[in-house]
């Protein structure tokens, strides 16, 4: 490539968003540095101003001709989807942070790690390179380890944080594993090169092509945190400061499943009849024993992980589906998984917010603070509640649809035993989402009853969530349709 | 077994057992400064691995950045934080002994696939395409990754910052 060509290529529409969070990490670091300490609290809103406009990029390009820059990084349909979600969730995650930083001291450099994380999921989810998608990878991890041990003081977070260092290390060796085989009987990194030979891949080396899957899917399962990778999980997230724990249920999973979803899909589309079977299994293994060590759970944020644990394996489940012949198919397969990551996400960032609120008031994390919530606030248990029977997929939610979708899917693509194991397990999830239901409603014994009452940031979080858990489950067709009418990959 | 007589496959079997040699020792032994010893070993293998494969430039550099600064920079690291206490000593578990069992499992099916595959035939073409080693690197890092390039400057920011927060005693960020 002449020098010149790097002066010519579509860096704004392909790596817009990228550059625009890129930029506002490094003012907010350099404001962090000269400001005094009661002036940083604005830096939060520059934060969640940078995001925004990141977020008004990343829609733009929905109308983008697809276009690549420098064979690494394309904007597509593809991309446009999973960085819109990236950013939502962003955004969602720093109104959250907003409001926990103002009752427990942290160190106050968590706003620009969040940035610089957002930039590695922005990366996973646009890059069509193996070394950009793994740089991307270990930057969103990097950062995630040091903002779940961001509670110094506390020995759980600590502990959460070499958790989660540990596993995650493992994870990314794993998948770097996988990242060499591909590399070294193709000798390319560039997915798209790598998409335009597949065939002669796995028909010459048909046993080394399905060991380099099988290592990235399982490395990247460890990120997901599906079975039997999960192991971290419910610590990470109990130990975790409560926005972290939204943030690493939510846009980590998304970012990682962009980037499973791009790797494999390019890697080994022409091997996909072989394959992608072995992403069933792990979904019906996840889906089962995630929604069964739920069961018997007390402590929210630990129900809440092994829900999440559940909630990947119902996204896993389309990737399976990829194995059909029928290549018309896979653009509604996108469809579901993103549709599913978006209602995944408001029910889950919700959740999260409603449980750190009731368990901050009442002092305790056990989900019998629960009980007469809805004496205490209405508004919240209504929310709550909306929440979580959208995670269970009650019908006029976002979750219902999601699964409603992938359960179609299922059946029309003659994988009808993944669709019935989704029933249910989904089945047995109404168990322990309505435990907390009845909680919620259930009547306080005791007669001395304190209101609970959510700051105004927290108010508008929920609201947001509510809305799009709602929203969504309504009116689906306001996000399928410029999903079905997008050209999906460049 | 005409592979074994020529001269870079004896080199490479040689090193090949030194690296792993030195990565047991890192596992077995029970005091932190003789595992940062042994570390040390295994980085000098890689390098030697590099430099066997005609990529000097990343082989030195190897060299003196892991084998020379990074073993180094852990060694004062537990020298001045004062970790006289050994591991205990290991006991055999069910659950060790189901990991051993899982390891020796995985252990086999990887060099069972990567035996029975026929590679590549190894290209005749100079890997540095014609130009010293260092300039290939130089090309690759400008030309085909220079986007994660960029990225990596990112991840040493976070990993900088992140390490200080997490090592730094500062009163402000006392909790409550």
């Amino acid at each position: 490539m002449p020098a010149t060509d790097l002066l010519h290529q579509p860096y704004g529409s392909t790596m817009g968003p990228m550059i625009i969070v890129t930029a506002a990490a490094f003012i907010v670091m350099i404001l962090e540095f000269l400001l005094r300490k009661g002036d940083r609290r604005w830096l939060s809103g520059l934060s969640l101003a940078g995001i925004a406009a990141a977020l008004v990029a990343a829609l733009w390009n929905f109308h983008h001709e697809p276009a690549i820059a420098l064979n690494t990084v394309v904007v597509d349909a593809f991309g446009s989807v999973f960085s819109v979600l990236i950013l939502i969730s962003a955004l969602l995650v720093l109104l959250f942070t907003l409001d926990y930083t103002g009752r427990t001291k942290v160190a106050s450099e968590h706003t620009y790690l969040i940035l610089f994380a957002v930039v590695g999921a922005l990366a996973m989810a646009t890059a069509v390179d193996l070394v950009t998608l793994y740089v991307g990878l270990e930057l969103l991890s990097v950062a995630s380890y040091v903002l779940v041990a961001l509670r110094r003081h506390s020995a759980r977070s600590v502990e959460a944080g070499a958790k989660y260092l540990l596993m995650g290390a493992v994870g990314s060796a794993v998948v770097l594993y996988g990242m060499s085989f591909v590399y070294g009987i193709s000798g390319t990194t560039n997915l798209i090169e790598l998409g335009s030979n597949g065939f002669a891949m796995y028909n010459n080396y048909p046993a080394i092509t399905v060991l380099a899957f099988l290592l990235m899917l399982a490395g990247m399962g460890f990120k997901l945190s599906l079975v039997p990778f999960h192991m971290w999980t419910p610590d990470a997230y109990d130990g975790a400061p409560a926005p972290i724990s939204a943030f690493l249920a939510t846009l980590s999973k998304t970012a990682a499943f962009g980037m499973l979803l791009r790797m494999l899909l390019f890697a080994f589309n022409a091997a996909a009849t072989q394959l992608f079977w072995w992403a069933g299994v792990l979904a019906a293994v996840t889906m089962v024993v995630g929604n069964l060590i739920a069961l018997p759970q007390r402590n929210m944020k630990r129900l809440l992980a092994f829900s999440s644990v559940a909630q990947a394996g119902y996204v896993l489940v389309p990737f399976a589906l990829i194995q059909t012949n029928h290549f018309n198919d896979w653009p509604g397969l996108f469809d579901s998984i993103s549709f599913y990551l978006y209602a995944y996400t408001f029910m889950t960032i919700g959740a999260f917010a409603v449980v750190y609120v009731v368990s901050r008031a009442r002092n305790t994390i056990d989900s019998d603070a629960l009980i007469g919530l809805y004496q205490r606030s209405p508004w919240l248990a209504a929310a709550l509640t909306v929440f979580v029977l959208g995670l269970a997929g009650m019908p006029l939610t976002a979750g219902f649809i999601g699964k409603f979708y992938i359960f179609t899917d299922t059946v029309h693509l003659h994988q009808a035993w993944l669709g019935v194991l989704l029933f249910l397990t989904s089945v047995a999830s109404f168990y322990y989402y309505l435990g907390w239901v009845r909680k919620i409603f259930q009547r306080e014994p005791v007669g001395d009853i304190e209101p609970i009452r959510a700051s105004g940031t927290m108010n508008v979080l929920v609201g947001l969530c509510v809305l799009g858990t709602i929203a969504l489950g309504v009116v689906p067709a306001v996000l399928l349709h410029p999903l079905l009418n997008s050209g999906w990959l460049y | 077994m005409t592979f074994f007589l020529n001269a870079p496959m004896i080199g490479f079997y040689i090193i090949a057992l030194f690296i792993l040699g030195c990565a047991v020792m890192l596992l077995s032994f029970q005091r932190v400064i003789y595992m940062a010893l042994a570390i040390g070993g295994v980085f000098i293998g890689c390098a030697a691995i590099y430099i066997l494969l005609g990529a000097d430039f990343v082989g030195v550099a190897q060299l003196l950045i892991y084998a020379g600064a990074i073993t180094i920079l852990i060694m004062f690291a537990i020298m001045l934080t004062n970790h006289e206490a050994a591991d205990p000593p290991h006991k055999w578990t069910v659950r060790n002994i189901l990991s051993a069992v899982a390891a020796v499992l995985l252990g086999a099916v990887l060099l069972l696939v990567i035996r029975s595959t026929t590679w590549p035939p190894e290209v005749e073409a100079d890997v540095n395409g014609g130009n010293s080693n260092p300039v290939a690197v130089g090309l690759a890092l400008f030309q085909n990754y220079t986007v994660p390039f960029e990225l990596v400057s990112l991840l040493l920011i976070v990993g900088m910052v992140g390490a200080v927060i997490l090592a730094r005693e500062r009163k402000e960020d006392e909790e409550e």
